[in-house]
């Protein structure tokens, strides 16, 4: 009982090897994406695309004044 | 005058009484109706739905020319990339202001099919151009932008390859924060069984855990935290304190005693006091690092300088020629509104008018003669002048100003003089309760003598001190810069508390550059709105800037073609309206002789049928607010100087009572003056506008450059105040000076965080999991404290985002 209880905790904790490596190697995908951010240049205009994605939703066409 | 409300469908203007229509939108003026049918033809039209009248009115009718922009070398100079087949520019473009001018600006290329890409950076205010260069030239792109209303600032700066800057935020500190942040968040889920300190069971994985630890801490101590301890250890060279100091003793006792522990297998170290130690250390840089994108402090005169001007050669053609490549003996041509690009002597044989204002302080223009000499900065008003030139600009006599030993003052951006002194004291304290503690245990155990020398050094760490002072400037420079008033790096916020005198220039700083009102003083006889209307036809074909001031003046009345119209450079204007035959100009043109001026100076006199009827006078327009800026308000020692002569004395002496003023002062008397104050240890604000106060403006402890479009010139200095922003002057000083009394409070928060610690490290008993919650306590308590504390005092000063459009009548005491 006492044996039993002993191994299966011991296979139980064995695990936290796995999840400290996976949720270290998920941090560090994290980081890898902000430096690539920063190195792209996302930080340097933090303004403009805030304004830029609102002109996507505009139609296509416009202009009412025209129709070519 | 209800047709005054008619708003130009492009820029916004009034229309006054007869506005074009066009395509059912009324417009102001030719300019504005060319750029909707330029847009409009382009399909994009979408211009004018994303924000009402968003355009800028169109400056000048005469389109400048861009064809030096060709010259293989210009181009090489202003690109940023090219390749076989495209070229990329940036330009920068002070009139990008909203919505409408990102989107139109980056549909460009519908204008043209040689321009490929566009981006707008909108912070920066300048757009990225990438255009295919067999296709268009640079010369096209630029006049196509400045047919739309979008001129790139072209000046001799932008041709000097050092202008184009790093981005707005240091990327390095920001890679530091991310690898600190990263590495905290880790070590502290890995120090978390330390903390719960659950038994045996978890020894074998403890002692992996330690190890995955130092794995993470190295990093944050070398790369995220290595600025600190080269910062202090460059202060021990230079044998002085520095903040840095004891932070980095802290961080090394911290490695030093972690590596130990762990290494001998006895305990789990401080590695997450470390960590977050460092990250919160960081965090407090980033929050500082503020920047004003738009705005350029260290501009000198090659920022207001044009980069072309039409040379004549030989045969008496003019081309547009680099400024930067005048030789003494050319003779150039600087037309109405544009910059004299260096000193010469004037040829045109009727001289002409040049406005110094900006360049000396003088307030009307100056008429020039032929033979007389011109010198560089002046802007030339009306007709054409044309100049032979005497000296390079380098060489030119406003330029001398910046070879001023002034100029080559530098100061440690960022750091705090006062922090660095407390650094002092700080650092011999905590030496000696170390020294103490280590001496009181030492005969005892030298173990724990060891241990209380390291874990005060651990506790006492100041991070909660090192951060409050970036934390309440950051806050403090947020606060300003929301009322307009922009610091260069926010330790200027700590110089300003500290100013006791301030200086104000004249003209341009107390008084409005541009919008100036005429003053119409009558000789005899009445005006009759006939007359005016007729004043204003003529007024409306004269292409100087004074005509054009009455003509927008006298928008409001009827006017009627004018049947005849003559402009006699250098004189005046005249003009036949309705059988009536009107004088507009200098007095021996307009005034017959004989007949007494009503009033001397800048003005323009008017003739009607050859009766004088009087004169249009240049009144200059003080500020608003101005009467806040009292010495009595502000209890500031006030002087004021002017490059102008004692005219206004009587006006400026109603607003300031008593205080020095002094006229006629050149560009070095200004500075004299200022350093002066500076050696009786006054701390000197200065408030200056032009060329004229660069000198004063650097040598100042603050020099504030006054600016009525901060994206547009302003000189060299460490804040750039809006100018209607004048009259919250006085209370953002308050606000600065309640920054001291804020950090004050933060130091002693944080020295009672660190006597907590202190006491428990002395005794030797100073356990990880209490160094690890009580340095991120005390840090985010003093974050918390000096938010809520800057907040609630720009409340009371009435400096909140709320309170920042309506003026408070009253002024808190």
């Amino acid at each position: 009982m006492n044996a039993i209880s002993a191994a299966s905790s011991f296979v139980r904790m064995e695990v936290i090897f796995l999840l400290i490596g996976f949720s270290l190697f998920v941090a560090l995908i994290f980081l890898v994406i902000f430096i690539w951010n920063v190195r792209s240049g996302q930080y340097e205009d933090t303004e403009t695309p805030a304004i830029r994605m609102l002109f996507d939703n505009e139609p296509v066409n416009p202009n009412p004044h025209k129709d070519e | 005058m209800g047709a005054d409300q008619t708003r130009c469908f492009h820029c916004g203007d009034t229309c006054g009484a007869s506005p074009l229509v066009y395509d059912h939108h009324p417009f102001c003026c030719q300019g504005c109706q060319t750029v909707y049918q330029i847009l409009q033809e382009h399909n994009l039209c979408q211009y004018y739905t994303l924000s009402a009248q968003p355009g800028q009115k169109q400056a000048s009718a005469v389109s400048p020319q861009f064809a030096y922009l060709d010259a293989p070398e210009m181009v090489d100079r202003l690109a940023v990339l090219r390749d076989p087949r495209s070229t990329t520019v940036v330009f920068r473009i002070p009139a990008i202001h909203c919505s409408s001018c990102i989107w139109l600006l980056e549909h460009v290329h519908r204008l043209h099919p040689g321009i490929g890409h566009a981006e707008v950076n909108f912070p920066r205010r300048e757009v990225t151009v990438t255009y295919l260069h067999d296709q268009v030239r640079l010369s096209e792109v630029v006049s196509l932008l400045h047919k739309i209303g979008y001129s790139p600032q072209l000046n001799l700066d932008s041709a000097d390859p050092a202008a184009h800057t790093s981005g707005a935020v240091d990327r390095k500190l920001l890679y530091k924060l991310g690898v600190a942040g990263f590495c905290f968040g880790n070590i502290m889920l890995l120090s978390f069984p330390d903390y719960l300190d659950t038994g045996a069971v978890q020894q074998q994985y403890q002692r992996l855990f330690n190890i995955l630890n130092i794995v993470l801490g190295l990093p944050v101590f070398f790369y995220s935290g290595w600025d600190y301890v080269r910062s202090s250890w460059l202060g021990i060279r230079q044998r002085r304190f520095v903040i840095d100091q004891p932070l980095a003793l802290g961080m090394v006792a911290m490695l030093g005693i972690s590596l130990w522990e762990i290494g001998a297998g006895i305990g789990p170290g401080y590695l997450d006091s470390m960590a977050g130690l460092i990250f919160f250390l960081l965090l407090g840089r980033f929050f500082q690092a503020k920047t004003y994108a738009a705005l350029a402090f260290d501009r000198d005169y090659k920022a207001y300088f044009p980069l072309s001007v039409l040379r004549k050669d030989a045969a008496g053609l003019s081309h547009p020629t680099l400024v930067s490549h005048l030789k003494p003996g050319d003779t150039i041509v600087v037309r109405n509104q544009e910059v004299v690009p260096t000193d010469g002597i004037v040829l045109s044989p009727y001289g002409g008018e040049v406005d110094y204002s900006f360049a000396t302080g003088e307030q009307d223009p100056v008429p020039v003669k032929k033979g007389e000499m011109l010198y560089a900065g002046g802007r030339v008003q009306g007709t054409a002048i044309e100049l032979s030139v005497l000296k390079a600009t380098q060489q030119s006599h406003l330029t001398r100003l910046w070879n001023h030993p002034a100029f080559q003052k530098t100061y440690q951006a960022g750091h705090s003089q006062r922090l660095d002194r407390i650094s002092k004291y700080f650092t011999i304290g905590i030496l000696t309760i170390a020294g103490s503690a280590a001496a009181f245990w030492a005969p005892v155990d030298i173990h724990t003598a060891l241990y209380a020398f390291t874990s005060v050094l651990v506790v006492a760490c100041p991070c909660a001190l090192a951060i409050s002072t970036p934390f309440v400037f950051g806050h403090i420079t947020r606060i300003l810069g929301r009322n307009g008033l922009y610091l260069k790096h926010s330790a200027v916020v700590e110089r300003l508390a500290l100013v006791d005198t301030v200086v104000f220039d004249k003209t341009g700083t107390l008084t409005k550059p541009q919008a100036r009102q005429l003053r119409f003083t009558a000789s005899e006889g009445v005006m009759t709105d006939e007359m005016l209307g007729a004043v204003a036809a003529v007024a409306k074909q004269s292409t100087h800037p004074l005509s054009r001031m009455i003509a927008s003046q006298l928008k409001g009345y009827r006017t009627h073609a004018p049947e005849m119209v003559q402009e006699v450079p250098g004189k005046g204007v005249a003009g036949v309206v309705l059988g009536k035959e009107v004088l507009l100009g200098r007095a021996d043109f307009a005034r017959p002789a004989g007949v007494v001026p009503v009033s001397e100076g800048s003005c323009v006199h008017v003739a009607i049928d050859g009766a004088y009827k009087g004169s249009f006078e240049l009144e200059p327009e003080y500020r608003e607010g101005i009467a806040l800026l009292h010495p009595a308000q502000t209890r500031l020692d006030t002087h004021i100087l002017s490059g102008d002569a004692a005219a206004e004395e009587m006006v400026l002496r109603k607003w300031f009572g008593p205080v020095p003023m002094h006229f006629k002062q050149t560009p070095e008397d200004k500075l004299a003056y200022v350093e002066a104050l500076l050696r009786a240890r006054r701390q000197v604000g200065m408030l200056g506008d032009g060329l004229n106060d660069a000198g004063a403006l650097r040598a100042a402890s603050v020099g504030i450059a006054v600016s009525d479009n901060a994206a547009m010139f302003t000189p060299a200095a460490d804040a750039i105040l809006e100018g209607k922003a004048m009259a919250r002057l006085p209370r953002m000083l308050k606000m600065a000076k309640a920054s001291l009394g804020i950090v004050q409070a933060c130091t002693v928060l944080s020295l009672l965080y660190n006597c907590v610690g202190v006491f428990f490290a002395v005794q030797g008993e100073l356990s990880p999991i209490l160094a690890a919650v009580l340095m991120p306590a005390s840090s985010i308590a003093v974050v918390t404290l000096s938010t809520v504390l800057s907040y609630r005092k720009a409340r009371q000063l009435g400096l909140s985002p709320g309170n920042t459009l309506a003026e408070p009548a009253v002024i808190p005491a």
